[in-house]
């Protein structure tokens, strides 16, 4: 228990060491610039402000667009984070059956397809799967599972809500590598002395010491994926219209906004941090002995 | 007997011509538009906003003095009457008394309209400081009086032609601008997170700028009230989805159908195409502080070396027409007379060569001297489109093959707007002008319009079109303006600032639920309130 | 190293001592073949359009001929400006091969160097050194671009590099830990004993000997990795420009257009996306697994 607390305090000083270090790397550059940025504040002055605006959650108004960057910012936060972690389950929901399954076939060949299969759906680009989905659910279904909003009563909430989840989860390159890392932990451990005594005595070798060979890496590997997954959200929501952080960071590039940029950056990196917080005291959990 | 049948007739008549609307399917309130755009509102406030898409909302939301109806006349919104005076130097608006400000977020009850919101709204479009061009169109405006509560003067400074078409712009609600003078667009008003106006419909609310605006009918509006009960306009950041969407019934109403998705509509008998032409047109602008530029050949021969109606057909699907001069056709200014430079690369080839580039570099192209046919085209990129990529580069592979070489430089739109309107660091561009009815040229082509930031970007210098220009200016003769217009086509055509390419007809499309629809070519919502969804079409 | 208590302690196999042949099985040979497949084509298309030697020109346009499908005289068809398809995407691997490989240079050169220096000075530079790239690895890949976008409007090898600088964080761990681990392992000491240089040791035995497979595969993953964020970048317009041809910016252009049946403008030049990423995938996995080394992230 009490590694648990000194874990967690470790974690949350590094977070907060890093998440420092971010916004004063982006306050720097956000002075640096030269001429078209007004409102620039003052040196350190300036600094400390921005980090009270930060960790206050008051964001207050962009200079460069006058919009009210707290009621733009959160709801879409809220959305992207919906799609995040949606498309994370998607994932593991894929991607583990298949490790499995290709690990426990002796004979490759059978597990192959699957392999490819997986392969593939990670290297297609984002959109592109995007855009295949939106042409074949429509014109199959007759509904277009793009984003709809609440109460309006159109559209398939049910498809809208799954099917960008699932392009995010096979655009988020997880997939495949989460395919490899079970199949081959799996293989392995499989192969070891433990594992054929155990099923010498008739065990189920899947369960018990499988299950740390799989977790402790599946949990590193997805939290550390997070990055990616909210880079690859980018994509989607302009897809399928989904009103978050993505498309709100791009609208802000192009209108060169770069106060709300940095909001939106701020968020991210708490998510980021956030997750490997939670990683480190999941790991912690699932095995109390190891160091 | 007789009378008594008669009469029985005449109100069995009576009862059956009322009841003809309903059998036919009448106008009834309720329902909901919802309409796509390919981006998002910048600005829902008037004087800052000039890109369409807030336009379009803020037509929705705010309105003018008078307005322009279907037919053409000038008819009160906010203003119940007016009155020119005899030297056409004073107009004297008389303001409704009925009119009331949306409900503002935190306060019961609703603000009545009156004179200082007028003469607010004309002052901080007036100043300076504010972040508009409109300044220019109405300076000649000397002042504004708020006589009383419910009537404002405007005093000119000479008289002007058509001079009440000027009082469309929108107001804005004194009490919500407090003690500010201008707008710069960084204020931190609750005007620019919850648009007050008094138009058709209120603002409900904008759930982030990504999300949809929603709004709501003025059940206290001052004249007809909408039909259709809330409007909601979806943004959009993929335009291809934009149409699939409509036809998959999750918006009503697409704003402007790209021409390569026309014949998916076209072939789809739940949708309806309609055409709206926007008084505007494409051209290649050029610097002419460029020497080569400078030289009348070389622009003309680049105008002969394009073939327009080819890219009009293979690009826009022929959607649109070709253009001769500095104005939209169908106009009145334009004069129908002159004729549009045909594609000829055998022509091209001539001038230049009359031009002196006759020897060529190894890559084939043209040089005098030190002096060769090379320029840079610089592009916003501002939203991805893909019909200014492919005229774009058609114009490069035209140009190429008589000898001219076109480097293309994509620049972000803050930087492209720089760079052109103030840097003039560029040779060509492409771009388009929206008008007014008014067509005044003179911001484009007069010669104290050139600067930094100001419209005369080519730098284009004629003395006779000068003293053309100022005298249209200060016509108020109808005949003779046109004149002056018709021969401006002529000279600017010859002169070739501009190569004049097209105008492209728009196309909005929507699903048939919804009736009585008709567009306006600028403001798109202006006859909103007479549009109307079936009852049994509402969910 | 020991994962869990009931593992035999194993020890690192030197790769160069096992024979190819008796490790690889048919799996690896396939997925190397293939890649090796992949890697040649991108090496004839970069050759073919560097030197120009194209049979049908990927600039050319011809209105006349626009959205023809795939035929005999068009292998891939022509896209919205009648450009022949299958040369453009010939070209296109110019658009990412030098972008590409300044991305992975810049991971790898910093990465090493500062896993380097972390690695044998553990306690001061390395907790500085991390600090800094852990700021960076917090950010999002997409959204540091925006950020990069939005200060310095940057061509396309600028943002390669800032991308290569994304991924410095991973390789420096990585190797750090390689290097944490072989600095006391006996033949380090052994080859210190016999009085070998410092650089040398630094050199051939940790960089070459036991980080070169995962170098090699960071840098078949940092290839396709750079292929797909252009694609992304494309879509939403600000990768590589037209007229220039790139597999990113073809897939883009030709999503205007998918909807209305002209699905090769687009799903050709993703599918060569897909087909040489796999190949580039396949080629690390394969060698990775032949060097026998467990990919430890």
């Amino acid at each position: 228990m009490i590694r648990f607390v000194k874990v967690f305090f470790r974690e949350a000083l590094n977070m907060l060491l890093l998440i420092i270090g971010v916004t004063a790397l982006l306050y720097l550059l956000f002075n640096i610039m030269p001429g078209f940025f007004p409102g620039k504040g003052e040196g350190l002055f300036g600094y400390t402000q921005l980090l009270r605006k930060l960790f206050t959650f008051q964001f207050g108004t962009s200079i460069i667009t006058g919009r009210d960057i707290n009621g733009i910012v959160f709801p879409a936060f809220r959305n992207t984070i919906v799609l995040t972690v949606g498309s994370i389950f998607f994932s593991i929901v894929i991607a583990v059956p298949i490790g499995i399954f290709s690990a426990y076939r002796r004979f490759k060949t059978y597990s192959w397809p699957l392999v490819i299969f997986s392969y593939i759906m990670s290297t297609i680009p984002v959109f592109y799967l995007g855009y295949l989905v939106l042409y074949i659910v429509s014109r199959y279904t007759g509904v277009l599972p793009i984003y709809y909003p609440q109460g309006s009563g159109r559209g398939n909430p049910l498809l809208s809500f799954m099917l960008p989840i699932l392009v995010l989860g096979f655009g988020n390159e997880s997939i495949s590598e989460i395919v490899r890392l079970i199949s081959t932990e799996l293989e392995r451990v499989m192969h070891s002395d433990y594992a054929v005594a155990s099923k010498a005595r008739g065990e189920s070798v899947l369960w018990s010491s499988v299950n740390e060979g799989i977790m402790i890496p599946l949990i590193s590997i997805v939290f550390s994926k997070i990055p990616f997954i909210i880079g690859g959200a980018v994509i989607v929501e302009h897809v399928f219209n989904w009103p978050g952080m993505g498309r709100l960071a791009f609208q802000a590039t192009l209108d060169r906004d770069l106060p709300l940029l940095i909001v939106i950056t701020f968020l991210s990196v708490l998510c980021v941090r956030g997750g490997m917080l939670l990683k480190e005291l999941a790991l912690l959990y699932i095995n109390p002995h190891e160091k | 007997m007789k009378m008594r049948y008669k009469r029985f007739l005449s109100v069995l008549i009576t009862v059956f011509l009322l009841s003809i609307p309903a059998l036919l399917g009448a106008q009834t309130k309720g329902g909901s538009l919802i309409y796509g755009e390919y981006g998002a509102p910048i600005r829902l406030v008037p004087v800052l906003a000039n890109d369409s898409i807030s336009i379009r909302l803020i037509e929705l939301i705010y309105g003018s003095l008078l307005y322009y109806n279907a037919n053409g006349e000038e008819v009160g919104d906010l203003a119940e009457a007016w009155e020119v005076s005899k030297d056409l130097k004073t107009i004297t608006f008389s303001l409704r008394k009925d009119v009331f400000w949306h409900p503002v977020p935190g306060e019961q009850g609703r603000r009545p309209f009156i004179a200082d919101d007028v003469v607010k709204t004309f002052e901080i479009m007036m100043h300076p400081n504010t972040l508009t061009s409109l300044q220019s169109r109405y300076n000649f405006i000397s002042s504004v009086q708020k006589i009383d509560d419910h009537t404002v003067v405007f005093t000119l400074r000479k008289p002007v032609l058509n001079v009440l078409g000027r009082f469309s712009f929108k107001i804005m609600p004194a009490f919500l601008l407090g003690r500010i003078t201008s707008l710069r667009g960084d204020e931190d008003l609750l005007l620019y997170k919850h648009p007050v106006g008094t138009g058709p419909y209120i603002f409900v609310s904008q759930e982030g700028s990504s999300a949809e605006v929603v709004l709501k009918a003025n059940d206290r509006y001052h004249l007809s009230s909408p039909y259709i009960e809330q409007v909601i306009m979806r943004p959009f950041a993929d335009q291809n989805i934009i149409t699939q969407t409509l036809l998959y019934g999750g918006i009503d109403l697409e704003v402007r159908v790209p021409p390569r998705d026309i014949s998916e509509i076209q072939g789809d008998a739940q949708f309806e195409l309609a055409p709206y032409s926007t008084l505007s047109y494409s051209f290649f602008g050029y610097n002419l502080r460029n020497p080569v530029l400078a030289i009348k050949e070389v622009r003309k021969a680049i105008s002969y070396a394009i073939n327009r109606q080819e890219m009009l057909n293979s690009f826009f699907e022929g959607k649109g027409q070709l253009i001769s001069g500095p104005f939209a056709p169908g106009s009145w200014a334009y004069n129908l007379d002159v004729r549009s430079v045909p594609y000829s690369p055998g022509e091209a080839n001539r001038l230049l060569d009359r031009a002196g580039f006759t020897e060529r570099t190894k890559d084939g192209i043209r040089t005098r001297g030190s002096y060769k046919l090379q320029f840079q085209m610089v592009v916003p990129i501002s939203k991805e489109n893909e019909t200014t990529k492919r005229v774009i580069l058609a114009f490069q592979n035209y140009l190429r093959s008589v000898g001219i070489q076109i480097d293309i430089k994509w620049l972000e739109w803050k930087t492209w707007t720089e760079n052109v309107f103030v840097k003039n660091d560029y040779d060509i561009i492409y771009a388009d002008w929206l008008f007014d009815d008014s067509f005044d040229i003179s911001s484009l082509f007069h010669s104290r319009e050139i600067g930094p930031g100001r419209n005369n970007f080519c730098a284009y210098k004629n003395p006779e079109v000068d003293s053309l220009l100022d005298e249209s200016r200060s016509t108020l003769d109808i005949e003779k303006k046109r004149t002056i217009y018709r021969k401006l086509h002529e000279i600017l055509a010859e002169d070739v600032p501009y190569t004049y390419l097209w105008t492209l007809t728009n196309y909005a499309a929507y699903n048939r639920k919804l009736r009585r629809v008709e567009i306006h070519p600028t403001r798109f919502f202006t006859y909103v309130r007479d549009w109307y969804v079936l009852e049994e079409d509402q969910k | 190293m020991k994962r869990f208590y009931f593992e035999k302690e194993r020890p690192a196999i030197e790769s160069f001592h096992v024979p190819l042949s008796r490790r690889a099985s048919v799996r690896d040979v396939v997925s190397i073949g293939f890649g090796l497949l992949v890697v040649s084509y991108l090496v004839v298309f970069y050759f073919i359009s560097v030197t120009g030697t194209f049979i049908r020109d990927p600039m050319q346009i011809d209105i006349s001929n626009m959205f023809l499908p795939p035929s005999i005289d068009h292998l891939f068809g022509t896209d919205f400006l009648g450009r022949d398809i299958f040369s453009r995407v010939v070209k296109g691997t110019e658009a990412f091969f030098i972008p590409g490989i300044i991305s992975i240079s810049v991971s790898t050169t910093f990465g090493l160097l500062f896993g380097i220096v972390s690695g044998f000075y553990p306690r001061y530079s390395s907790k500085i050194i991390f600090y800094v790239l852990n700021i960076i690895d917090s950010i999002p890949r997409i959204i540091f671009i925006l950020i990069i976008i939005v200060l310095f409007n940057p061509s396309i090898y600028l943002i390669m590099t800032f991308v290569g600088i994304s991924s410095i964080p991973k390789i420096a761990s990585y190797i750090k830990a390689k290097v944490e681990l072989l600095k006391n392992q006996r033949s380090i000491e052994a080859a210190r004993a016999l009085g070998l240089s410092q650089a040398t040791i630094i050199f051939k035995h940790i960089v070459w000997l036991s980080s070169k497979p995962v170098l090699i595969i960071r840098a078949t993953l940092g290839m396709g990795e750079s292929i797909l964020i252009e694609t992304s970048l494309s879509y939403l317009g600000i990768g590589v420009q037209e007229p220039t041809p790139s597999w990113g910016n073809m897939v883009a252009m030709g999503k205007d257009f998918f909807f209305q049946g002209k699905i090769w403008l687009s799903t050709i030049p993703a599918l060569v996306i897909l087909f040489t990423i796999m190949g580039l995938y396949l080629l690390g996995d394969g060698l990775n697994s032949i060097y026998n080394e467990k990919v430890s992230r």
